[in-house]
């Protein structure tokens, strides 16, 4: 071989390899990223973040006209199916901070057809400092058409991590970790995440507070509804945070800021949800939800949602 | 743009490539190279258009003065004019590069409290600064000839050596711009490239951003490191820098054989070396090369006695190390190796041999240690990896059992922030990484494997899986610029 047919051989092996392998990603579109996808059903199975910020850009636009957004709080049981209103995809991602949850909901909102946000506006999005992946969500789009992400997405679905065993996602994407709940006495946890509290005052991370109200103005801008609500925490463990002075002014100034904004603020660590928070069998550790406490949670949610709709027309 | 982007590889080079040899093609020559100016130009304005007046400046008042110095006969007009060209180039570098520098240690030494400019520093401006200065000293030294303003500037500014080196001397590049001989298409040049460049490729995107990760993380998190988490931190940054830049340096050798242009070979498996000196006749060979001609022969290099020589040595391993960066981690780096060049001469003069393993384990030690302050902030950071690499911060790996460490689990190794909970395949490349780097170190460098190239398909499969791993890499998350852009 001459080399001036090795150099062409290699320009020609690496184009066509290349194509082929886009092409192949483009040809699965396991995101759901390319052309007309509404009516298809994609389900998450790895890479929960990554996966859902994938979503966000055509799949969900495509096929929902809501969302709920938020951290594991609102991910975990939480079904959105059983919304009768809007068709609402949970967005909601663990371990989640305002900032991802920002530019996820800002891809939804940007195809335009998001009527409904619902967002939990617990503490932890916007507290402690941002996720990893935050970094390199804008370069996500491009990775999905082949890089190291989705071999390792495609070895995940294939061969499920041990750590997610038994662990799925919803058809309309909240987690479903339910064989986990059982080998848990969630009156033990919320009694050990009390005594293992450390002390400290909430802290917000202004970076993460300015990433949600950027995020509640452009859904306000786009004249999305936005339903806002705290998550609730068991009874005792929220009495004890609350003497400890753990809130600080926290809800004084998210309350501030959402007025005038939301649609409507749901608190469900009012007494109104007593029969919610009292009930150890809610939650299945310190915080998260069972799913008899999410089914109570999205009974509320339904309330709230048919009360809007009325007022609407 | 850098050269492990898209745009750069997909649109740049095609464009760039043969847009240039269809000029040549035509006979075209003049607009070939006005070609290439303008080329590289647009590749250096890519990253801040704001840059391009200060190279258009330095190239135009560095050529123009050139030239005077070459015209002018008596030597002492020509003195004066190269002394305040030299001093022009440096107060340039000096206010871009050094000027908060000084303002820090100007208000600490004295308690005042200017305010320091928040100035970027001008990409590549180290590199074109010595270049140019070197051609001033040749200029005065009438080693120059005539030269048209067209030559001097595709032999600052031609893109693959603009940005990091090699650091070039106009003596071996000017020839080649004139000689038309260059001027076809040569495939076997077009090749050797290629296959230079994706192994550079590789080393860049695949091996040090990998090692990257892991040295990020130790040196950020200083304060906390064990023993072994020290020498990761350590050892991973020593491989970093060396595929970094070599990587960086076989790009650009392997670009600029595209246009059958050499660039000379910045290093030659610098971790191979028995001792110190030997280290300095391996790593950024071209940035050694004028060091000792333009730095420390000037100072009177070894003619001038023993203690004269270990002044000018450490003299120019001082400088070197400033010129790295604007910093007492650089200073002390750079002191550290000058001290070591001066133990070593003296040690040579004893004429006791060493085993060559001990020799090896000894340098190889000493630059690892060295490069700590290299990369660490400050120097409380860079006293906090060495402690933790003498063990004084604990030897034992934290929250973990040893069947934990063996499985190699990425949480409990607390190494990598990336995917804290994730999957044995990052381990997996990593650990793929890691055995490949080896070879890379101890065996045949990218220089020796290319000279044997042939145009069969056992090179043809090698340079694919090369080229197509590193696209696989760059398209993935992590993207890092080359640590020498910094410098």
């Amino acid at each position: 071989m001459t080399f001036k047919l090795f150099s062409k051989r290699f320009v020609y092996i690496v184009l066509i390899l290349m194509t082929f392998v886009v092409g192949f990603n483009i040809y699965l579109d396991e995101f759901g990223l390319f052309g007309n996808v509404k009516g298809r059903e994609l389900r998450v199975t790895n890479h929960e973040r990554l996966t859902k910020y994938l979503y966000s850009y055509n799949y969900i636009p495509s096929n929902f006209d809501g969302v709920l957004t938020g951290p594991s709080f609102s991910n975990i049981m939480l079904d959105t199916k059983k919304i009768d209103t809007y068709k609402v995809y949970n967005l909601s991602m663990s371990g989640t901070k305002a900032d991802i949850l920002e530019k996820a909901v800002n891809n939804v909102i940007e195809k335009g057809s998001l009527k409904m946000l619902i967002i939990c506006i617990d503490e932890y999005i916007v507290t402690g400092s941002s996720n990893a992946e935050f970094k390199v969500l804008d370069k996500l789009y491009s990775s999905s058409l082949g890089s190291l992400f989705n071999i390792q997405y495609y070895l995940r679905k294939f061969f499920p991590s041990k750590e997610l065993a038994g662990d799925y996602w919803g058809e309309f994407g909240f987690l479903n970790n339910e064989h986990r709940h059982q080998t848990i006495s969630s009156t033990q946890r919320i009694d050990k995440s009390i005594k293992e509290f450390k002390g400290k005052k909430l802290k917000i991370n202004e970076s993460l507070f300015q990433s949600l109200e950027r995020l509640i103005k452009k859904a306000k801008d786009n004249k999305v509804k936005i339903l806002a609500y705290y998550h609730p925490k068991p009874k005792r463990k929220f009495d004890f945070l609350n003497r400890v002075n753990y809130f600080d002014n926290y809800k004084i100034r998210m309350d501030n800021f959402l007025k005038n904004r939301v649609s409507e603020i749901i608190d469900f660590n009012t007494d109104d949800y007593l029969h919610i928070t009292n009930d150890d069998n809610s939650f299945y550790d310190g915080a998260h939800l069972s799913k008899f406490g999410a089914d109570k949670i999205i009974k509320a949610l339904n309330k709230s949602l048919v009360k809007l709709a009325k007022k609407d027309n | 743009m850098l050269f492990n982007s898209f745009e750069f590889i997909f649109v740049f080079l095609p464009i760039s490539f043969g847009i240039y040899f269809f000029l040549c093609g035509k006979e075209y020559f003049s607009a070939s190279k006005w070609w290439i100016v303008f080329s590289s130009l647009f590749f250096y304005s890519w990253w801040n258009i704001f840059y391009l007046p200060i190279i258009l400046t330095s190239i135009s008042f560095n050529y123009f003065l050139g030239k005077f110095l070459i015209k002018e006969k008596f030597r002492q007009k020509r003195l004066m004019l190269l002394i305040s060209g030299i001093l022009a180039n440096i107060f340039l570098l000096g206010y871009f590069k050094y000027k908060n520098f000084l303002i820090d240690n100007i208000n600490t030494a004295f308690d005042f409290n200017i305010y320091s400019v928040d100035i970027a520093l001008p990409l590549a401006i180290s590199f074109f600064t010595f270049q140019q200065i070197a051609y001033l000293v040749d200029a005065y030294q009438q080693k120059v000839k005539k030269q048209n303003f067209l030559n001097y500037a595709v032999f600052i500014t031609f893109f693959p050596q603009l940005i990091a080196g090699p650091i070039v001397h106009h003596s071996e590049m000017m020839p080649q711009f004139d000689d038309h001989d260059k001027k076809t298409k040569n495939y076997h040049n077009i090749a050797k490239g290629m296959f230079i460049f994706s192994i550079g490729l590789y080393k860049k995107v695949v091996i040090a951003d990998t090692f990257s990760v892991w040295a990020s993380a130790g040196f950020d998190n200083s304060n906390i490191l064990t023993f072994y988490e020290a020498w990761a931190t350590s050892l991973s940054y020593t491989f970093q820098l060396y595929f970094d830049f070599s990587g960086y340096a076989d790009m650009a050798i392997g670009l600029a054989l595209l246009f059958n242009i050499y660039l000379p070979v910045n290093f030659n498996s610098p971790y191979k070396a028995l001792n110190i000196q030997d280290f300095w006749r391996r790593w950024h060979l071209t940035l050694s090369r004028f060091l000792r001609e333009y730095v420390y022969i000037p100072l009177g290099g070894n003619r001038k006695g023993e203690v004269r020589t270990y002044k000018n040595l450490m003299a120019t391993f001082v400088i070197g190390g400033l010129w790295h960066g604007a910093g007492w981690t650089f200073i002390l780096w750079g002191a550290l190796h000058g001290l070591a060049i001066i133990v070593h001469r003296a040690w040579s003069r004893l004429g006791v041999q060493c085993w060559r393993w001990l020799a090896w384990f000894m340098t190889f030690n000493f630059i690892n240690i060295t490069w700590v302050f290299f990369r660490a902030n400050n120097l409380s950071d860079a006293m906090m990896v060495l402690k933790g690499m003498l063990g004084l911060s604990g030897i034992y790996v934290k929250d973990v059992t040893l069947t934990g460490l063996l499985k190699l689990e990425v949480a409990t190794l607390k190494l990598i922030p990336f995917f804290t909970n994730s999957s044995r395949l990052n381990i997996a490349v990593l650990l793929l990484v890691s055995i490949l780097s080896l070879p890379l170190i101890f065996f045949k460098n990218s220089h020796d494997i290319s000279i044997e190239i042939q145009s069969v398909s056992k090179y043809l499969f090698f340079m694919i899986v090369l080229f197509l791993t590193s696209i696989l890499f760059m398209n993935s998350f992590s993207e890092s610029e080359f640590l020498y852009f910094d410098f």
